[in-house]
């Protein structure tokens, strides 16, 4: 179980209920299923905004090397990191 | 994880990613904590650093492989010395033909390429901060014309975002989302978040 209980997103402002709705748009999904690592980032909506914007741009936009193999990295740097999730 | 079963990738190709994750952390923790210079491609100058005399002539034991390390590294690497960590391992030679033949198996042929296994070897190099493997790898993919400046880039920022996201992830302890995955199962679902 996660250390912080999620944000509700009723209890968020517009603004920042905004946020989480472009991170779920983009992930391709609603807020109610967007996965835990974003979720665990929705008390800050800001840093959720700078996080979304990073990943597109250090991962998802550069696209010299194959998806497969972008995503056996970020499972050997998970594993190297020890991270479950 | 489980985007690397979507998108194809099998039971054996993940134990493979796992072998070159945990091959990685070994080579990054003896070659730090042995202090090993970058030597790859070329030979270090300055003061020394290492915490054992490398230059040494090997035990006789040793020889064969580290003749087959050296034209390997002619090959692939474009040295004309056999690199400081396999000198180091030479004084232990079953430990140099262990180590030897579990690298070239890593990173050799398996499902997934040779070329992807090099950018997952340097990322994995990238992140526990080795700057004798790192420029190991950046050199061998080079060499194999997998890695440019832009695509090195690109394994940079990728790693950059990965250490970042474990760190929420463990930070807040963040329950892993799949357990018990099977390749099969997972090729048959259609992507959802």
């Amino acid at each position: 179980m996660p250390t912080l209980r999620f944000v509700q997103p009723e209890s968020l402002s517009a603004e920042d209920r905004g946020v989480l709705e472009r991170v779920a748009k983009r992930r391709g999904t609603t807020i109610e299923k967007l996965s835990e690592i974003w979720q665990a980032q929705a008390h800050w909506p800001a840093l959720l905004e700078a996080n979304l914007q990073e990943s597109v741009q250090a991962f998802q936009q550069i696209a010299r090397l194959p998806m497969l193999t972008k995503q056996a990295m970020h499972v050997a740097v998970s594993m190297s990191n020890a991270c479950d999730f | 994880m489980v985007a690397v079963l979507r998108l194809g990738l099998h039971e054996r190709g993940v134990t493979e990613i796992m072998g070159i994750a945990e091959h990685v952390v070994s080579l990054v923790a003896a070659a730090e904590g042995l202090r090993l210079r970058p030597d790859v491609p070329y030979p270090p100058s300055g003061p020394r650093t290492e915490l054992i005399d490398i230059d040494t002539v090997a035990p006789a034991d040793a020889s064969a492989v580290l003749s087959e390390i050296a034209a390997w590294s002619r090959d692939a690497l474009g040295t004309s010395h056999v690199p400081a960590f396999w000198r180091a391992l030479a004084g232990r030679p079953r430990l140099l033909a262990s180590v030897w033949a579990k690298h070239r198996l890593v990173l050799g042929p398996g499902e997934l390429d040779v070329n992807a296994k090099i950018c997952v070897a340097l990322a994995a190099a990238m992140n526990k901060r080795s700057p004798y493997w790192t420029a190991y790898f950046a050199q061998e993919g080079r060499r194999a014309g997998v890695f440019d400046d832009d695509v090195i880039l690109e394994i940079a920022g990728a790693t950059l975002h990965y250490a970042a996201f474990n760190t929420i992830s463990h930070g807040m302890m963040l329950d892993a989302p799949h357990t018990d995955l099977v390749a099969a199962d997972m090729q048959a679902e259609p992507k959802t978040e």
